[in-house]
């Protein structure tokens, strides 16, 4: 295990939608290095709080701290300057743009450090090699690649700003089981050459298994369970969410 | 790939042989060719700095006749109502459209879409109106009369070299740093926030530079017609021609504007000659057409007919419902 | 005249025109009910049913409520190829919203100076030199009276349409979901064509109600274009509360405003209106 500080501290965050809550006092510590798993039945929150910690909406109340400071209402772009990138459950790629160019704007922008276009093209086909992307279709227009390539996108996108925290929201979503498993070495091979802290959300419980060094669950915006996989999975409050009263015992 | 390097080829030859006639066109044409040719060219530098904010980052303004406007405007009271000199006035004017450019870019800010053209085009409407209201600054409704400066000759030379210079402009814009951003906030403006692109800040910045080039188009225009009133400075005829000519050569592209311009004011100026009534029809059919049909402009049509691109790249142009896309299309 | 039977008077007029200006302002709500856009061609299609009428009237002496009906049918028929021909095609693309603004904007300046060609700018207006009504010691225009009597009409005939029939439940139910409605089976195609015929036709209704009140000019297309997108902006997109509510906003400062002050302002009121409102709340008063 490696790191014990926190790298993310989220403080009883509320996030409010008009009435609805749709976080409601969420404590959560992200340890620096681990790969933490987010789980949760659909609506639960997820993304929400994704959402908040990234910037893109400003919390309702409660606090995020990273790396020692606060960045609780700080605009998306300052956000992944300071070192948390995140990508999307629906891969948003620049249609207008080639493979690589889509890479390319984020190491342009992204990262603390001032590029070049140049550089940062060099960058961009650095991080697809790391991630695997096949080398002819990099300057290829984005437009009429395949859906796991476009989630490979996603992926090296958010790495190319020089992240210390990654969230990957539901990075698995829409592949099929041999693309799950490509995904999944890219995203293990991430977290042991690049040493990038990695918030997963997921549904594949196998995924989960396979990846998670620590799981925390949401259900209606609340907490409810956190702790090593087999721990989550017991949990009667777990299974209630997911299965309901009934079938929970 | 041949063929592409020839196309080339020929695209640059052609721009030189163009570029060289119209450069010795004073010396062999009467004033009326001069007259439609300097007009032409001040419509393509509207058309390419309308081009640098609209077809760049995405944003239909549908009220850049407003920063042309205010910069006539604010030289011709600076001159005749506070005896600046013209030169100080035309630096003032510049700064002013530009002013006004950062102001409206930043009022408009969290608006986009239809509610952004419905905003740009409300402005220019109030501008107009409080222009018009303030007939003891601005002579109102009988608009001012400026001392001459610009003949035919020096005006023709003028935008030549602004349709030059605003090119130029557009295409290393086009081709740097800054316009990644602008191509991501086309593309999609809320992904590329969380790329790091302060979309404020450059949404600003676009603004202002084609409210810029179309101010200084403005206060040149006026010291050529000396005489300005509110339905000539703010004519929405303006705005609608930088618009379709932009769009109908191609939006975003930096030859577009120019070809489209070329096109579309000639056609206009034939209409206006043997069918007069129909001009303003035609005007407005022009940009309902111009969104139906040829929404990627006639470039990009033309170059996928003759199979120089492949048609791959342009396919699905109509049905894209998850495209987020900012493209008329 | 006594200050409060003036007040009365102009608060009647400002009533009656709020009500006609309702109609308007429905009818574009209707279309962006269904399609999600602004169709900025609204008000051109209000003068063209003003000039049916202006026309019907000097040339057959037809009433100019009578006017109104065949100024209905006329215009849905201009709706029917402005969907068909224009908006259907491109209702699938991303950015349509924005699309169909310019479109119909395009074809908004196309009828205005097809009107200019045909009718010229001359001010025309259907005078039935009606006596004014008198309801106590207050007398209210009988245009205005008429016209809002119309206005009240369509608008019932609307609300039946929408709330009693299917196909207003299908209107309904395409301006609540469209996607869902077509897994359901609702041709959503069907329903935008007759929606913005519909929408038309009240527009050319409105028109003819107009044509008794109003000076009919090409021009009036592009005015009652402004204010009926600041109607239904200012109200609420989709909203006919909103459309009302927009409506009476603009009726009043129009009827009260050029007591107050010059008519060279008048356009700044709606015009910063709209603008205020399209920068906090886009959503208009009712929206939200």
């Amino acid at each position: 295990m490696s790191g014990i500080n926190p790298i993310l501290i989220v403080d009883n965050l509320v996030k409010r939608f008009g009435g609805l809550y749709a976080l409601n006092k969420v404590n959560l510590d992200v340890k620096e290095g681990e790969i933490l798993c987010l789980i949760g039945p659909n609506g639960s929150g997820k993304t929400t709080l994704v959402n908040v910690i990234t910037g893109v909406y400003k919390p309702s109340e409660g606090k995020i701290i990273f790396n020692g400071t606060e960045i609780t209402g700080l605009k998306p772009n300052q956000i992944v300057k300071l070192g948390i990138s995140r990508t999307y459950q629906i891969p948003r790629p620049f249609l207008s743009m080639t493979v690589v160019e889509n890479v390319l704007v984020a190491a342009l922008y992204g990262s603390k450090k001032r590029l070049s276009i140049t550089d940062a093209k060099k960058k961009a086909e650095q991080v697809l090699e790391v991630v695997g992307y096949p080398k002819p279709k990099w300057n290829m227009p984005i437009k009429n690649e395949s859906y796991i390539n476009w989630k490979l996108i996603e992926i090296a996108r958010a790495l190319s700003t020089d992240p210390k925290l990654i969230f990957l929201d539901e990075p698995f979503a829409g592949l099929n089981p041999t693309e799950v498993d490509t995904s999944l070495e890219v995203v293990e091979k991430i977290h042991k050459e690049l040493k990038v802290t990695i918030v997963l959300i997921e549904h594949l419980l196998r995924c989960v298994k396979k990846v998670a060094q620590r799981v925390v669950v949401l259900n209606n915006g609340i907490k409810i369970a956190e702790g090593s996989f087999e721990e989550v999975i017991n949990n009667d409050q777990v299974k209630e969410a997911y299965l309901g009263e009934e079938r929970a015992t | 790939m041949a063929s592409v390097h020839r196309i080339n080829l020929l695209k640059m030859t052609l721009i030189w042989i163009l570029f060289g006639i119209m450069l010795a066109l004073p010396n062999f044409s009467s004033g009326y060719v001069l007259s439609f040719f300097s007009l032409m060219f001040m419509y393509a530098t509207l058309a390419q700095s309308w081009n640098i904010m609209s077809g760049l980052t995405g944003y239909w303004s549908n009220g850049h006749h407003a920063f042309f406007g205010i910069a006539a405007y604010t030289l011709a009271i600076l001159i005749v109502k506070f005896n600046y000199d013209v030169t100080y006035a035309f630096l003032f004017a510049i700064f002013s459209s530009t002013v006004l450019a950062v102001i409206i870019g930043a009022l408009l800010l969290r608006i986009r879409g239809p509610y952004f053209v419905i905003g740009t085009l409300v402005i220019a409407e109030m501008i107009k109106v409080v222009i018009i209201s303030q007939e003891w600054l601005t002579g109102g409704g009988n608009g001012l009369l400026l001392p001459p400066r610009y003949f035919l000759f020096e005006f023709y030379y003028l935008m030549l070299t602004m349709v030059l210079l605003v090119s130029i402009a557009a295409y290393k814009i086009k081709n740097s740093k800054l316009g990644y951003a602008f191509l991501a906030i086309k593309d999609d403006e809320d992904a590329a926030e969380a790329m790091g692109i302060n979309v404020t800040k450059y949404k600003i910045v676009a603004f202002l530079i084609s409210g810029f080039f179309t101010g200084i188009c403005g206060c040149m225009w006026a010291l050529y017609v000396n005489f300005i009133d509110p339905y000539s400075a703010f004519d929405p005829t303006l705005q609608l021609i930088m618009a379709v000519s932009a769009a109908f050569g191609g939006l975003g592209t930096i030859i577009g504007p120019l070809l489209g311009t070329i096109i579309y004011v000639s056609l206009l100026e034939l209409l206006w000659v043997s069918f007069p009534y129909f001009y303003f029809i035609i005007l407005g059919l022009s940009l309902a057409i111009i969104i139906r049909f040829l929404p990627q402009g006639v470039l990009n049509y033309i170059t996928t007919r003759l199979r120089v691109k492949k048609p791959e790249v342009t396919r699905n142009v109509w049905y894209k419902p998850d495209s987020n896309s900012r493209q008329l299309s | 005249m006594d200050p409060l039977s003036l007040f009365f008077q102009l608060l009647a007029q400002a009533f009656l025109l709020a009500l006609i200006y309702t109609l308007m302002s429905i009818g574009l709500n209707l279309v962006y009910g269904v399609m999600k856009i602004v169709n900025w061609a609204h008000g051109p299609v209000v003068m063209i049913g003003a000039y049916i009428s202006y026309w019907l009237f000097t040339l057959y002496g037809i009433n100019p409520y009578m006017g109104c009906l065949i100024a209905f049918l006329m215009c849905s028929l201009i709706g029917y190829a402005i969907h068909d021909l224009l908006l259907h095609p491109i209702s699938r693309s991303p950015q349509f919203g924005a699309s169909a603004l310019l479109l119909t904007y395009g074809i908004g300046i196309f009828i205005v100076n097809v009107a200019r060609v045909l009718w010229t700018d001359i001010l025309r207006g259907v005078n039935l030199d009606q006596p004014p009504i008198k309801i106590g010691s207050i007398s209210i225009s009988a245009p205005y009276f008429y016209g809002g009597l119309i206005a009240v009409f369509a608008t019932w005939l609307l609300y039946y349409y929408i709330d009693r029939t299917m196909l207003g439940k299908a209107t309904r139910a395409v301006s609540d979901d469209k996607e869902t409605s077509e897994l359901l089976g609702i041709g959503t195609k069907a329903i935008s064509r007759i929606t913005v015929c519909v929408g038309m036709g009240l527009a050319g209704v409105t028109g003819g109600a107009l044509s008794t009140i109003f000076a009919v000019t090409p021009e009036l297309g592009n005015v009652l274009a402004l204010k009926a997108t600041t109607i239904v902006v200012v109200g609420g997109l989709g909203s006919f509360s909103g459309a009302f509510l927009g409506s009476v906003i603009l009726a009043f400062a129009e009827v009260f405003g050029t007591y107050v002050s010059s008519p060279l302002y008048q356009p700044l009121f709606y015009l910063i209106t709209l603008f205020v409102i399209l920068i906090v709340k886009p959503k208009g008063l009712t929206g939200g």
